[in-house]
């Protein structure tokens, strides 16, 4: 199997399953009842709707794609056990200063080191993103008492930003050819931009 | 063949509304309600996705003989349920078993057999205790129905990581596993 072949795979399993997550589940769920129906919405719109949220979990993915093997695949898989632990924080009610700040700063970091094509080691990309992921779990944390069915909830927000990233990482893979590396430098750009409407509170 | 998959799934995403022809389960009758269970119950879904990912990342020698201790397993509970009115564990204990099968899975421990068998009758028992489907008078169906359910579920989970790891590349279980860990830990959070 060639390497074209193999992306191009990576690339639909990625859009085939971020459209299922955000289309197909609806149908399967209509079955349980409203309460648990009503939980996962909850916690799967969280991370989707906050835009802040959204463009640094899709950013995640990108500038895991940026960095290549082994990023591609430790930051998925390190980002929610991360994101868990400042959700346990948030859930137990320990204060965090500056939540809302640190989550439009993670933007701005990563926006930043995909335009600015950075490549720091491993350790130190790992350690950035994990930084941030206590803060963007905190924020969903802190709501997750609240919701009707707190399982339902989890699930719905780990699978949205589990698809979040799947769609970074499919939009960062076009980075292997010349014009895509341009595109993913440009998003890198708007990402960070954003970010930066964000911490001025312009967004 | 594989454009004809891709379309399939085209289509089911454009008019999900195909999948929903039966509003309630109720309306399937015992044996379908309880064999879906799984999957509109986080509580066993949780837990048997986690147990499905477990299993794809062990060798296969090893799954042949942990799937059939767990689908007995589950079998023999969920006949027990019919029974015994047994109630559910707590949820800090679903989770917790969730963050062990999600840990395991995530850093891709490769475990002896008969570790993973009594992993396998552990998680059997504690998701046909957490079924709280609709009671029936047909324990019959019921009991089929779950236990069929429980199985079949495990089995497609292993399956699909199984192909998707095979076929692509074999973080998709470590995925799996590292979701399922940050769903368990965070609901070992909650208060009681």
């Amino acid at each position: 199997m060639t390497d074209q072949i193999r992306w191009t795979q990576y690339f639909c399993l990625a859009c085939a399953t971020s459209a299922a997550l955000g289309i197909i589940i609806e149908p399967a769920w209509a079955h349980s009842s409203e309460e648990t129906l009503g939980g996962f919405w909850s916690g799967f719109l969280h991370p989707v709707t906050g835009f802040d949220h959204l463009i640094a979990m899709v950013g995640v993915g990108i500038w895991g794609a940026f960095l290549g093997v082994p990023a591609i695949w430790l930051l998925p898989v390190i980002f929610p056990l991360v994101m868990a632990m400042g959700g346990v924080i948030g859930i137990t009610g320990v204060p965090m200063p500056s939540v809302e700040t640190w989550i439009a700063a993670s933007a701005v970091a990563i926006g930043l080191g995909i335009s600015l094509a950075l490549r720091p080691p491993l350790s130190v990309a790992t350690l950035i993103v994990a930084v941030f992921a206590i803060f963007h779990g905190y924020a969903h944390g802190a709501e997750m008492p609240h919701t009707a069915n707190p399982l339902a909830y989890a699930v719905g927000f780990v699978l949205a930003t589990g698809a979040l990233h799947l769609c970074g990482i499919a939009f960062g893979l076009l980075e292997r050819n010349s014009a895509g590396r341009i595109a993913v430098r440009a998003a890198g750009g708007v990402i960070a931009m954003l970010g930066v409407g964000f911490l001025a509170g312009a967004l | 063949m594989r454009s004809l998959r891709f379309s399939c799934l085209v289509i089911a995403a454009l008019f999900p509304d195909a999948a929903s022809a039966h509003e309630a389960f109720g309306n399937l009758g015992p044996f379908y309600a309880h064999m879906l269970h799984p999957v509109v119950d986080p509580t066993q879904g949780v837990l048997l996705v986690g147990m499905g990912a477990l299993l794809a990342r062990q060798s296969v020698e090893t799954v042949r003989s942990a799937y059939t201790v767990f689908a007995m397993a589950s079998a023999l509970t969920v006949v027990i349920l019919t029974v015994l009115p047994l109630t559910a564990p707590a949820v800090q204990v679903t989770a917790a078993t969730a963050v062990l099968l999600g840990i395991i899975t995530a850093i891709g421990l490769q475990l002896p057999r008969l570790f993973v068998a009594v992993l396998c009758v552990l998680v059997a028992i504690i998701a046909a205790l957490s079924s709280d489907g609709a009671p029936s008078t047909n324990s019959i169906q019921t009991a089929a129905g779950g236990a069929l359910g429980l199985a079949l579920t495990v089995l497609f989970v292993w399956g699909a990581l199984d192909w998707v790891g095979e076929r692509l590349h074999p973080v998709a279980a470590a995925v799996a596993g590292s979701w399922i860990a940050a769903v368990g830990l965070m609901v070992m959070a909650l208060p009681a």
